[in-house]
């Protein structure tokens, strides 16, 4: 891959875009020591990223409702100022694949709460963030946990753990979503409280035969039963390759698994995966709204009303802390469909009117196509010529910059 | 579309039957038909398969629709309830085990419903206004159906209904799409309140609404977006597909809802749809003449792990007076005799309550069956003393109710499934 497209590739995957200045200088530097500094910036010993929420302004309060504006808007507002692009990109794609989701969970902070675990979290032991997942107010919630006693247990969460969380179907019976379910009971969030406690007394503590192992009991010999397990690294390392690289042949799997299964690192999978990418396993990847949405933020700098913005994401299909099952948020082809796109579309018209004096505005005001594309981070193959027709049709200036946004050059990464 | 799609060719032959000849992925033999065949009606196989005038299978019902137009003009609307609809607590039955393996969920005796000619089970109260239906004969209640073996994963069991168990294939609805001789009009099968794999096929697919107001241009011209259109096989390609047929849709939706394609202001409401939401928006669709004939109705919050008995009423209560609107409205438009309405769920849930007021994934499941066009009656059965696992033992499959469906339309289901199931006969 050409460096500039090195680059811009590192940036539309595994971070949520660049400025043009920004992009020029993160162009010199060049796409080896950019991977680096992507995932350095999230390394033990760098800064942690701003935490945007105040929870004073978060009440542990299922009825009230402007906490849960507040809740999405500064996790909007926060990934698009992000200094720590793969820390919160990586965040996304954990909030889509350990699904909850507010209007079940019904408790702003506790959302919030389990975006700080990711953020926190996200790139670290593996085995660390299934367990701190589990455990999860927000997840306890979502999935039932937090009533299931030994009496009568639930399951759940026990079934989605293997089945969409760690596992996949096949590799597990009917039998282990039991036993997984005795063994997670006796975990409780009291009213008023944000973390789970452990309840003995609700706690089935008889020692089960879970995913070929026996004895386990409770919460730790659960995880470590399901970290022991075969088929979890390929189906984590298969999970990342779908949303960073957009290709999951096994040829492309197998080793990023291999390396993963070793020491079950985030970071790592995520820097050999990257590096895959880089050496050309990668095919094009719809963008979904979100993602999009906060690299056309950053590219152009616009700052339009959250509230807004916030709305448009919900009819586009992707607003966050909003997935729409616990399979979280189909992507491909799927975001092509009619809603999605006008959606997508009244939400670039948001940004294109927001956009302040620079750059982007500027080329957007030209006729120069190639640099408009430039401007906005596309790769160096620029728009084609029927985007490039559709740029000429609209007025230059914020009218053009919004078809810009809408291009399938700007929606596809 | 991709490009190379007119690799489909269209007869026209002597009788005015129309039938397509399919080549490629999308069909399984060419189609033939006889050129004697009488003005009597016969199966049209839409997708083409090899048709004598005089072989029939045993259920084929007596109306068929008339040879001529695409799917000869039926309409066929399929509401999914996502989550698991809970069959037991939907018609709850009089076996007295109910009541044991429901302690605090159990609808009371004095608050089920009474169905004229049944006297094993009754309605959820919140259903009460599908009852004129039931006594005009015209509601079919399909009890107990699911997979022989059951998956109780949501996704797994939604695939397996959307795919009628060829999980490898397109949406079942989808395939019929993908045969429509001519790429029809984009707001031709359309998903209100979500998306509808069901109704994806793997060329063709339908146009998404989630939510009426928001399907309108603000700040961009439809003008800028089309001309961006265009063709391929890549996402590119299938984007610039997508952004033209989207300007189309909006344009025909607005004229439908008595809207405007495009507005100075974003929508200032926002609310998730119900059923009854996007049944109305389907009648006016259907209502219109924009070719509108498949329309699948998504709506959530099936999913009762927990706090069932409050949640299930409003949700059961949405579905009843969403039929019956949405049947009036047909009558209304003089649609009555043409539209089949369908209810379906991905599974039933478990026969016993679980600790947390609610009922786990199940098996056997309820479907329903409403229009002019259905033999009213109970279909399937539900035996708590012969429980699958603790579930609701299957006893009619989705396919069987997908092959009355397709038959409805005027397909032919041997070739869209593989074969036939001659489990229910809901058609007159």
């Amino acid at each position: 891959m050409e460096e500039r497209d090195a680059v811009v590739w590192l940036h539309r995957r595994a971070g949520f875009g660049l400025p043009p200045v920004e992009l020029r200088a993160a162009v010199e530097l060049g796409a080896a020591a950019e991977l680096e500094r992507l995932l350095d910036s999230a390394g033990a010993g760098a800064q942690p990223s701003a935490d945007p929420w105040d929870d004073a302004l978060l009440p542990i309060d299922p009825r009230d409702s402007g906490s849960k504006l507040y809740a999405v808007g500064g996790w909007l507002e926060a990934m698009a100022a992000t200094e720590h692009p793969l820390v919160d990109r990586m965040a996304w794609l954990w909030h889509g694949h350990f699904v909850s989701a507010l209007d079940k969970v019904r408790v702003a902070r506790f959302m919030v709460d389990q975006v700080r675990l990711f953020r926190a979290a996200g790139l670290g032991d593996f085995a660390a963030l299934v367990r701190g997942i589990t455990i999860d107010a927000a997840m306890l919630a979502y999935l039932d946990l937090r009533t299931s006693t030994g009496q009568q247990p639930n399951e759940n969460y026990s079934r989605e753990l293997l089945e969409l969380f760690t596992l996949g179907e096949g590799n597990y019976t009917e039998n282990d979503v039991k036993a997984g379910a005795r063994a997670l009971t006796g975990w409780a969030l009291a009213r008023g409280e944000t973390s789970a406690r452990f309840l003995p007394r609700r706690h089935d503590d008889t020692p089960q035969r879970f995913l070929g192992v026996d004895g386990v009991h409770d919460l730790d010999t659960v995880v470590a039963a399901v970290m022991a397990h075969d088929a979890m690294p390929t189906f984590i390392a298969r999970t990342l390759a779908a949303e960073l690289l957009g290709v999951t042949d096994d040829d492309v799997v197998a080793p990023l698994a291999a390396r993963f299964a070793a020491d079950l690192d985030v970071r790592n999978l995520v820097r050999s995966t990257l590096q895959a990418g880089l050496d050309g396993a990668t095919a094009p990847v719809v963008l979904g709204p979100l993602p999009w949405y906060v690299i056309a933020k950053r590219v152009t700098a616009a700052t339009p009303r959250t509230r807004e913005v916030g709305s448009l994401l919900r009819s586009a299909g992707q607003i966050p802390m909003l997935p729409p099952n616990v399979a979280g948020w189909p992507g491909g082809p799927a975001w092509f469909a009619a809603s999605s796109l006008v959606s997508r579309a009244n939400v670039a018209g948001l940004l294109a009117a927001a956009t302040p004096d620079g750059e982007v505005l500027a080329a957007a005001q030209g006729d120069d196509a190639d640099l408009l594309a430039e401007v906005l981070g596309l790769p160096s193959a620029g728009f084609a010529d029927e985007s490039i027709a559709a740029l000429a049709t609209a007025p230059a200036g914020r009218d053009r910059l919004a078809v810009a946004l809408i291009t399938p050059e700007f929606m596809i990464a | 579309m991709p490009a190379s799609l007119d690799r489909r060719q269209f007869i026209r032959l002597g009788t005015g039957a129309v039938v397509v000849v399919g080549l490629g992925a999308c069909s399984r033999d060419t189609a033939t038909r006889s050129s004697s065949a009488s003005a009597a009606p016969t199966t049209v196989a839409v997708t083409g398969a090899s048709t004598q005038a005089t072989a029939a299978p045993t259920t084929v019902p007596a109306t068929l629709p008339a040879p001529g137009g695409v799917l000869a003009g039926r309409r066929l609307v399929v509401v999914q309830l996502n989550g698991g609809n809970d069959l037991l607590n939907s018609l709850p039955p009089g076996d007295g085990r109910y009541r044991d393996l429901r302690p605090t969920l159990a609808i009371p005796e004095s608050d089920v419903l009474s169905l004229v000619g049944v006297d094993d089970a009754g309605l959820h109260p919140s259903l009460a206004a599908l009852l004129p239906a039931w006594d005009a004969g015209e509601l079919a209640i399909i009890r107990g159906i699911g997979f022989e073996v059951p998956n109780r994963s949501h996704f797994v069991s939604m695939d397996r209904w959307w795919r009628a168990d060829e999980l490898t294939q397109p949406g079942w609805l989808g395939r019929v799409l993908d045969s429509v001789p001519v790429e029809p009009s984009p707001l031709f099968a359309t998903a209100l309140g979500g998306g509808a794999p069901v109704l994806s096929g793997r060329v063709v697919q339908p146009t998404v609404i989630a939510n009426a107001g928001s399907f309108r241009w603000v700040g961009v011209e439809p003008a800028w977006v089309d001309a961006m259109g265009g063709d391929g096989n890549d996402l590119v390609g299938m984007a610039r597909h997508a952004l033209r047929r989207t300007v189309q849709a909006v344009e025909e939706f607005a004229e439908i809802t008595g809207g405007s394609a495009t507005a100075d202001e974003l929508p200032t409401r926002e609310g998730g749809a119900t059923i009854a939401d996007g049944l109305e928006v389907a009648a006016q669709m259907l209502a219109a003449d924009v070719g509108t004939q498949l329309v699948v109705v998504s709506a959530g919050g099936f999913d009762t792990h927990a706090g069932q008995q409050a949640v299930h009423a409003e949700l059961l209560a949405d579905l009843g007076d969403g039929i019956a609107a949405f049947n009036a409205a047909m009558a209304a438009a003089g649609l009555a005799d043409e539209v089949l309405l369908v209810v379906t769920s991905e599974f039933g849930r478990r026969a016993a309550e679980n600790g947390s007021g609610g009922c786990d994934h199940g098996a056997g499941g309820l479907s329903l069956a409403v229009g002019r066009g259905v033999r009213g009656g109970m279909f399937g059965e539900v035996d708590l003393g012969n429980l699958l696992d603790g579930d609701v033992r299957p006893s009619v499959a989705p396919q069987a109710l997908f092959t009355q469906c397709l038959d409805w339309l005027g397909a032919d289901a041997e070739q869209v499934l593989g074969r036939r199931d001659e489990g229910l006969a809901l058609l007159r």
